[in-house]
């Protein structure tokens, strides 16, 4: 009978790292191989990076941190600069605007034929689908963008969400964050006895046959499109009943959740404390984050950047301190995430830091020029030790595949290809 | 500019039968800039009875209680913000953001909502199950907006009477209305029409679905009792059934779902939520303008629904929406309202589409306008005329000179080959606006340059200034046909298609004909096969 880690605590205010006993350790951690433990947190950031303040000049273990990295400058001993990444779907399509490659396609590396929603699996569901990870969600799509204007030629979609669970299944991010917060930590748990709790979650049982059943009654009546359409809601179904029915075993206390409506830096703070708590409390071990969508348009007034994001970066050099400003913060934002992920244990005691593999990656290099051949992403985090971190690589303009080649490899995934581009792990990156 | 102040939001007015012990929660948090912790005060019926210095963040919010004992009796409950401080000038200010308030009694009390779900009383009727499958089936009816089939109910009832065994009665109720919120017919429209084939594949839609997609067009949520009667009485099926329900529809305050939805799109009063215009730049630019302007559209739109006027009158009407801070802003002689209200406009006074204050601001930069965006707006919301994408390395974009007009910028922007095919478009469209900076508000002159107006609308001749600008576009043909584009879109929920082309175009030239109205295109649309049917997919 599985103890709850709760209720051994008697109700102690504060959250307490206990060593772990083999008493409390769910049985499903014995089952679980090395690699399934690793987290993979692919943070996006909008409208490239301005070269000249993010990418060092230096090659190797000695780097520095221009200004808009600086805030990265303490996690040194940590992270991979990359630059020179080749974005090469990017570079395959004509009649569609540029953000909408390079934001659509950046994290699944898919040709683009014009204008349908067709894309293909992004990297973060081809990890979800290899390790088949027994967390109560597989991975988490989150936001902190408003939908604006779209790009030219493309389905909105692709400047919205970076996740794809196979060709025309975008992954919409959740971009309330208390709804993320209810979404993992409302309803569990119902009913206040182990005994009413397993009653209810057999109802929750007869609650989802019945709507399955009636679901394909429906089916039966409906043209192959709509057919079609109605197997995401099996999908949909399938992972509720999932979640909802395996008793729950909160090794944390997630606290009261975020407010509803927000502003836009208080969203980005909720969301990035519900990363923290995610991965904490084990809810998911794979999470991609949109701090704004591709071809953002939003105004930083509070960081005295008022001018509309995508406007400054083909603004001139009277608009560059504000670009520079801009993602400095966002810079900040990241590397917040980063330290929590670094101070914050593991249930086993270990920081999650150490076993994270935290991707901060843009859209595309120079924003001015919707340059998509010299790509500078950030990886932050060992993965288990199978990152050799501080150093800045130039990448000399090897494939953007190829990286996901590598990351894939790191959590123990057996391939040696990844979308258009990807034919062999990118070198330098494995300890 | 507002110092230290109050502000109160009334969170409730609880009646309660019985003197009732209460826990009253507030989640809230708080954050301030160089003035003091922001403070909470709960008031009931008038009386502050608590209050407390919010130090936790919106973020990580935490919970304010406070219990006591409520007579029996109406009881207002207000939660006020008393050190209220809000300097933009200085960046200085403080702020409380309440997420919820929650009111919970010690005792077991009966929930307003209750009555909607049990539609009779078990523990009042000579057949207490009976009445539970009245209530279960009836939830389901509207919860799939349609009447079940007796198969569908027996297996809803069937589903309650699994539940009971283990959780009772009235929780299996609660759990058959959870089951009812995720099934799929609740989640989708679907409709599943009877075999006899309809013409030319296309089956026509059954009349409860036809009710749905009625509903969620004009009022994006699900059918009243009144429509329900209709799609149950066939009266769906004819012309004359349809235009007696789009015109009760229209008057219904439910309507109000179309300015909300469709002309918050069209006339960009969504995008001018998140629109920023730099305070240094343009200081009097405050929220209360803001407001103005959405709601100025707004109200703009919905009095074409039903004013009967053709849609060209749009950019040349003879009334208008104004209060006093809008009138200010637009110069015109104030109304002596802090609310929106309908005033008689001519000749020169500010009036129409192409002078209102949410698009041009919505479109503009946060410290000038965009001609550039101006254009695009005009050529995509009003002309239907897309512009393709900008060509690979697009280069940087050319330095403003010093001193210069956008005009002049843009101009060396055209010089380009490259950039010239696609700005050779836009900018003319937007140029003639310039004398409207980027919140809207009229202009003379520009970095000390008086205004140049001249434009041009792509395949529509020259303008200069908005009053040109309005004259051509009430004139042009492409105006409605291109909201007709965009209204069906709206009434199908799906990108058009192919198929799609020769609905529309029939729509447009029906349209040409009746008068040209909003309300006479909503009608049309309905009255479409495109509408009524769906493509049949033949056999399976």
């Amino acid at each position: 009978m599985a103890v709850s880690r709760r209720r051994f605590l008697g109700g102690a205010g504060a959250l307490i790292a206990l060593p772990a006993l083999e008493l409390l350790r769910a049985p499903r951690a014995h089952s679980e191989p090395e690699a399934a433990r690793k987290r993979l947190l692919v943070y996006f950031v909008p409208n490239g990076r301005n070269p000249a303040t993010w990418v060092p000049p230096e090659t190797g273990e000695a780097f520095s941190f221009p200004q808009a990295l600086s805030p990265l400058q303490d996690l040194k001993g940590d992270l991979i600069h990359l630059s020179g990444l080749f974005h090469t779907s990017a570079t395959l399509s004509s009649g569609t605007g540029d953000h909408a490659l390079g934001t659509g396609t950046i994290l699944n590396c898919a040709p683009y034929p014009n204008g349908a929603i067709h894309g293909d699996i992004s990297m973060d569901q081809a990890l979800v689908a290899s390790l088949q990870p027994s967390t109560r969600f597989p991975s988490l799509q989150w936001g902190a963008g408003e939908p604006m204007a779209c790009d030219f030629g493309a389905s909105c979609i692709y400047t919205q969400a970076i996740s794809w669970a196979g060709p025309q299944a975008p992954l919409s991010p959740t971009i309330n964050p208390r709804v993320a917060f209810d979404q993992m930590f409302a309803g569990t748990d119902e009913g206040s006895t182990e005994e009413e709790k397993a009653r209810r979650r057999a109802s929750f049982v007869s609650v989802l046959d019945y709507v399955h059943d009636d679901a394909r009654i429906l089916q039966s009546k409906l043209g192959t499109n709509d057919r079609q359409k109605l197997e995401e809601y099996f999908t949909s179904v399938r992972e509720l009943e999932k979640r909802i029915t395996q008793p729950v075993e909160l090794t944390c206390d997630p606290g009261q959740g975020p407010i509803d409506a927000l502003d836009y830096p208080s969203r980005v703070q909720a969301f990035n404390d519900l990363i923290i708590l995610a991965f904490q409390c084990d809810q998911t071990r794979v999470i991609t984050f949109m701090i704004e969508n591709g071809l953002s348009g939003r105004s930083h007034p509070f960081i005295q950047a008022p001018g509309g994001h995508h406007a400054i970066t083909h603004g001139g050099a009277g608009d560059l301190p504000q670009l520079i400003a801009l993602e400095t913060w966002q810079a900040q934002q990241a590397a917040y995430v980063a330290q929590r992920l670094k101070t914050t244990l593991d249930d086993e005691g270990v920081p999650l830091l150490d076993n994270t593999a935290m991707l901060i990656l843009p859209d595309m290099g120079a924003g001015s020029t919707h340059d998509h051949t010299n790509l500078a992403p950030v990886l932050v985090g060992k993965c288990g030790g199978a990152l050799r971190t501080n150093q800045a690589l130039k990448c000399g303009g090897a494939p953007l595949g190829n990286l996901y080649v590598a990351l894939l490899q790191a959590f123990g995934v057996q391939t040696t290809t990844f979308g258009v581009d990807g034919v062999e792990p990118l070198p330098g990156l494995f300890a | 500019m507002p110092r230290y102040g109050s502000k109160a939001l009334t969170f409730g007015v609880f009646n309660t039968p019985a003197d009732e012990a209460v826990t009253i929660s507030i989640l809230a948090g708080g954050a301030s800039v160089g003035v003091p912790t922001p403070e909470m005060g709960l008031v009931i019926d008038g009386v502050q009875v608590q209050t407390w210095v919010v130090s936790a963040t919106p973020t990580a919010p935490a919970l304010h209680t406070f219990a006591t004992v409520l007579a029996a009796g109406e009881h207002t409950i207000t939660v006020s913000f008393p050190n209220g401080y809000d300097e933009p000038a200085m960046n200085i200010y403080n702020t409380l953001v309440v997420g919820h308030v929650d009111v919970t009694s010690d005792a077991l009390v009966t929930p307003p909502g209750r009555a909607l779900i049990y539609v009779c009383e078990p523990s009042a009727a000579p057949d207490p199950e009976a009445c539970y499958r009245d209530i279960v089936t009836t939830f389901t009816e509207r919860a799939w907006r349609r009447p079940l089939t007796a198969a569908e109910a027996s297996a809803v009832v069937a589903l309650w009477q699994t539940l009971r065994v283990e959780e009772g009665d009235d929780t299996a109720v609660s759990l058959v209305t959870r089951a009812m919120l995720v099934s799929s017919r609740f989640l989708y429209r679907a409709s599943t029409p009877t075999p006899d084939a309809g013409v030319d594949d296309l089956v026509p839609l059954d009349d409860y679905t036809l009710a749905s997609r009625l509903s969620y067009f004009l009022w994006s949520s699900m059918p009243d009792d009144a429509l329900f009667a209709a799609a149950a009485s066939g009266a769906l099926r004819s012309e004359q059934g349809l235009r007696d329900e789009v015109k009760r529809m229209l008057v219904d305050p439910k309507s109000v779902a179309l300015r909300k939805g469709f002309a918050a799109q069209w006339l960009s009063t969504r995008a001018l939520a998140s629109a920023a215009p730099d305070p240094n730049v343009f200081p009097y630019f405050d929220e209360t303008l803001r407001t103005a302007m959405v709601e100025e559209a707004e109200l703009f739109f919905q009095d074409f629904l039903h004013n009967g006027r053709p849609i060209g009158d749009m950019f040349d009407p003879d009334f208008g929406f104004v209060n006093d801070r809008l009138a200010l802003h637009y110069r015109l002689p104030p109304p002596g309202n802090a609310d929106l209200v309908r005033v008689p406009l001519a000749g020169d006074d500010r009036r129409g589409l192409a002078m209102q204050g949410a698009w041009l601001t919505a479109t503009s930069a946060s410290t000038r306008t965009s001609p550039v965006n101006r254009g695009r707006w005009i050529l995509e919301q009003l002309l239907c005329t897309s512009v393709p994408p900008p060509p690979p390395d697009v280069p940087a974009f050319m330095e403003p000179k010093e001193g210069a007009t956008m005009r002049e910028t843009l101009a060396e922007h055209r010089k380009n080959a490259a950039c010239a095919g696609c700005h050779d478009l836009l900018d003319p469209a937007g140029l003639g606006l310039e004398e409207l900076d980027g919140v809207a508000a009229l202009r003379t002159t520009e970095n000390g340059f008086p205004i140049d107006t001249t434009g041009a609308l792509p395949q529509g001749g020259a303008y200069a200034g908005a009053r040109e600008l309005a004259s051509a576009l009430r004139d042009d043909p492409r105006v409605p046909e291109c909201l007709t584009e965009k209204l069906y879109v709206y009434a199908i929920g799906r990108q058009a298609v192919g198929e799609d082309r020769p609905h529309i175009e029939q729509i447009a030239a029906q349209l040409a004909v009746e008068g040209q109205s909003l309300g006479a295109l909503l009608e049309l649309i309905v009255l479409s096969p495109a509408f009524r049917t769906q493509q049949s997919e033949g056999a399976e």
